[in-house]
């Protein structure tokens, strides 16, 4: 990588959901919930390399970073997540390893479908769990970027906010959205009344679109009285099948980039940081050893990276399987010994408030699935 | 049977106001898929009215121009990081050596002309679908090689079998690039023997799945087919060997830049996949390919991929299965499962969502309009010229074909294209059309051409500006949706 290679930004997203809906009088949920989506696989043994495991050396020589910020014995973070570990040694993040969505077919497009549908079943619902998570508490989809993403689509409308770059265009006219809203069928006549209500609206929000601008404006968005109550930030290209680096190189600069999106959203919250959690999800990790072009394939078991006000005392979780060759899923994947989407109900609870049963019926569907509240939060 | 110039919307790219459509649409389908078109174009925009005249010659460049071009644009780009020049000199110096060498803009051109000119919508169409099935999106080199894959591989190939594409988009190097093929090399290659049998640093060998993965789960037989990992492992073995010259700095050299087999990273010894066994050499991978090609699974996925795009959604379970049958009864022609796809279009009541590309190419040719920049004009940088790149525009509508994403390509569901941002874009981009695009009709002579319901006319009449109307006729459902 050279002095003037620049991580390009495209394909990355920010989108804004959970406002009050007009009308609704139950209250607000206590805490803001933001999303990190990781798309493409991030290699968590790079993100938190197991310095301790003295196999680590031994599977994966040439992708180890050679000046990691140690956390503990066993742990370290990347030296690309200085920010991160500046929330770890403030008591407000937490490190989840060994960890996966239940899934082991290493599609990434499988993979993406269920860590944002949150069933188990790719393609099998139209809504996602941090929206149906938003319908149990009557929060809803005022939401943004170019598209919407599946995780908060759920009973509601959704709007979204990814500002135009096409010069001397302007503000859609009112008059032409009411007329096209009333043309329109339901879904895109809802969606065109909510653009309208948008140029009504006097909220003033930063118009960038890389990560971590519309980290900060996704931050400043929630701050608000009014405003949303969870966003989401998408953050492409992990898939880090050749030359993914190790002090330098595609891989530490997306994570340098996940560091900051920590950092700005934390800097646009401000006060309302304290009442908040951030969490990474991915579709899976990469496989231990490194393949024959410096880089990783598919894998399962990954980290996750939680940060925000709402934990009490940071911690690293983990029930480490190991990295000796037997100890590896199908002899090439570090093991998922929990099931991240505990991890996501666990945000969830302490976000929103609800009762962790209803959360495994209702949001994923799941009424067995393990409560790791207390172990995050407590 | 809907009339023909809705039909011309479902399944191509809509009539310009010079071309006559009074011939039944029957026919019309037929004509479409012939082969006598040319590549259409503007010169310039900074005349009015530009003639529509053919694309110039000099600006189709081959494979090994590209590769040679590629090759001195990476001397320069090196040169540079060593000279010490200031991050302003250093910038100039880039965009010079672009503009000199680099292919990418003019063949975003030639894309956004033909679709806004050509005569033969229906074929482009049927292309722009194959190109997003066999996805290559912008990585390392391959902004310079997708115009190249787009013609030959895809386009070129439309006449053909579908197992001769899948071969020829699985051997290009756009698509040995973009999914790391390049890296792929066998670990008991003669490359590997070379490094001693350990991959270091600076002699790194070892399989790289990626192509393979995608190969089966994207191009061909999907997950319903329930490979395994190890079919995937050896698929990857059958792989390397081939691209490794696109990896730095484009060596040995090998007789032709498409197909480069490199004998010396390739896998020795007999794979297996899908139960199937695989000699060792450069003939394995064609077996491989035709052999994903002519399983059942390939078929009804492609037949259920096809339906989508070109009927729509709620595409019946008979439509699919009728297009199933003609591919296996045609054994993969591709002329005739794409007769099935669109006469099947044409009889069906469904409605297809069209892609914000389709949507944008239709409205300027329906208006007449002169959108984008002409071939001359490419880096005329004046107020107005500079909106009018097409790579910025498709960009704008998140439907760009060189563009960074992800394999699987632009979705064909709907509720993945409308949200409020997308919304916006659609304004914006029909305002800026008929500001900047001299378009020749108005939205009222459209729907009057173009047979527009009743209801579109009524809405036009509320528009109160011309420019009203337009922007209002380009959003309305009749047009997004047909």
């Amino acid at each position: 990588m050279d002095r003037r290679h620049f991580l390009k930004s495209t394909g990355a997203a920010a989108f804004l959901a959970g406002y009050p809906v007009h009308g609704f009088t139950k209250d607000l949920p206590p805490g803001n919930i933001a999303l990190i989506i990781l798309e493409g696989g991030m290699d968590g043994l790079t993100a938190v390399p197991p310095i301790g495991d003295p196999m680590l050396s031994v599977q994966r020589k040439g992708l180890i970073a050679s000046k990691p910020l140690e956390i503990n014995p066993f742990f370290a973070l990347h030296p690309s997540l200085q920010n991160i570990g500046s929330m770890l040694s403030n008591n407000e993040a937490a490190i989840i390893h060994a960890s996966a969505f239940p899934y082991t077919l290493r599609s990434h497009f499988e993979g993406q479908n269920i860590i944002q549908s949150g069933s188990l079943v790719p393609f099998s619902t139209s809504t996602g769990w941090l929206g149906r998570a938003m319908d149990q508490v009557g929060i809803a989809g005022r939401a943004m970027a170019l598209d919407t993403p599946l995780v908060i689509r759920g009973a509601t409308e959704i709007d979204s906010f990814y500002p135009a770059n096409i010069g001397g265009s302007t503000v859609p006219n009112a008059e032409i959205l009411e007329l096209l809203s009333a043309s329109h069928g339901v879904e895109v006549g809802s969606t065109f009344a909510k653009l309208l209500e948008n140029t009504l609206s006097t909220e003033k929000l930063p118009r960038l679109r890389d990560p971590e601008g519309l980290a900060f404006a996704a931050g400043k968005a929630m701050r608000a009285p009014d405003g949303p109550k969870v966003a989401v930030i998408r953050i492409p290209e992990f898939d880090t099948h050749a030359n993914q680096g190790t002090d330098v190189g595609r891989h530490p600069s997306l994570l340098g980039l996940v560091d900051r999106v920590f950092a700005n959203l934390k800097r646009g919250l401000r006060s309302e940081w304290k009442n908040t959690i951030v969490l990474t999800v991915t579709e899976f990790g990469r496989t231990v050893q490194e393949n024959g072009s410096l880089g990783t394939d598919h894998g399962y078991g990954s980290v996750g990276l939680l940060a925000g006000g709402l934990i009490k005392k940071s911690k690293v979780l983990a029930r480490w399987p190991g990295l000796g060759n037997s100890e590896l899923f199908e002899g090439r994947d570090l093991y998922s010994t929990l099931d991240y989407r505990s991890v996501c109900a666990a945000c969830i609870e302490a976000g929103f408030g609800i009762d962790h049963d209803i959360i495994s019926e209702r949001v994923f569907f799941e009424p067995k699935l393990a409560r790791t509240y207390d172990f995050i939060f407590g | 049977m809907i009339s023909l110039a809705k039909l011309s919307r479902k399944i191509g790219l809509g009539f310009r106001p010079s071309e006559s459509f009074e011939i039944d649409p029957t026919d019309w389908i037929e004509a479409q898929l012939g082969d006598d078109f040319t590549n259409k174009a503007i010169k310039t925009i900074t005349s009015t009215d530009p003639p529509i005249v053919d694309w110039p010659k000099e600006l189709d460049f081959g494979l090994t121009e590209r590769v040679n071009r590629l090759v001195t644009l990476r001397g320069i780009k090196d040169r540079l990081q060593e000279d010490k020049v200031d991050d302003v000199e250093f910038i100039k110096q880039q965009m010079q050596a672009e503009k000199d060498y680099s292919v990418q803009r003019l063949d975003i051109y030639k894309f956004a002309h033909s679709a806004s000119y050509n005569k033969n919508q229906v074929k482009l169409r049927l292309a722009h679908f194959w190109l997003n099935h066999f996805t290559v999106g912008l990585k390392e080199t391959t902004g310079e090689l997708i115009g190249h894959y787009f013609d030959e591989a895809i386009y070129a190939r439309l006449s053909g079998s579908f197992d001769e594409m899948l071969y020829g988009i699985t051997s290009h190097p756009a698509m040995l690039t973009y999914l790391d093929n390049i890296y792929n090399i066998g670990e008991n290659s003669r490359k590997a023997k070379n490094c001693g049998g350990r991959s270091t640093q600076g002699c790194t060998f070892g399989l790289n799945d990626n192509l393979a993965r995608e190969l089966m789960e994207l191009h061909t037989v999907s997950p319903t087919r329930q490979y395994t990992e190890d079919d995937i492992h050896n698929a990857a073995k059958i792989l390397a060997g081939w691209g490794g010259i696109f990896d730095k700095p484009f060596s040995p050299k090998v007789s032709s830049y498409w197909n480069a087999y490199v004998k010396s990273t390739a896998e020795p010894g007999l794979k297996t996949v899908l139960n199937f066994e695989f000699q060792k050499g450069s003939k394995s991978l064609r077996s491989l390919t035709d052999m994903l090609a002519a399983d059942k699974h390939t078929r009804n996925f492609l037949s259920r991929k096809l339906a989508t795009h070109f009927i729509g959604e709620n595409v019946s379970k008979e439509d699919i299965a009728a297009i199933a049958a003609a591919w296996e009864q045609s054994s993969g022609d591709l002329p005739t499962i794409h007769s099935t796809v669109l006469n099947l279009a044409y009889k069906s009541p469904i409605r297809k969502f069209l892609w914000p590309s389709t949507w944008l190419f239709q409205a300027i040719r329906l208006s007449g309009a002169d959108l984008f920049k002409g071939y001359d004009d490419l880096y005329l940088e004046t107020m107005t010229p500079a909106l009018r790149d097409p790579d910025k525009i498709l960009s704008e509508l998140g439907n760009s074909f060189w563009s960074e994403r992800q394999p699987n390509g632009y979705s064909d569901r709907k509720s993945d294209w409308v949200s409020t941002e997308h919304l916006d874009r659609r304004i914006r981009i029909s305002e800026l059309i008929f500001r900047s695009g001299n378009p020749k009709l108005q939205a009222e002579e459209i729907a009057e051409m173009h047979d527009f319901s009743d209801q579109t006319k009524l809405l036009l009449t509320k528009g109160k500006r011309l420019q009203d109307k337009f922007v209002l006729l380009l959003c309305s459902p009749e047009f997004m949706e047909v």
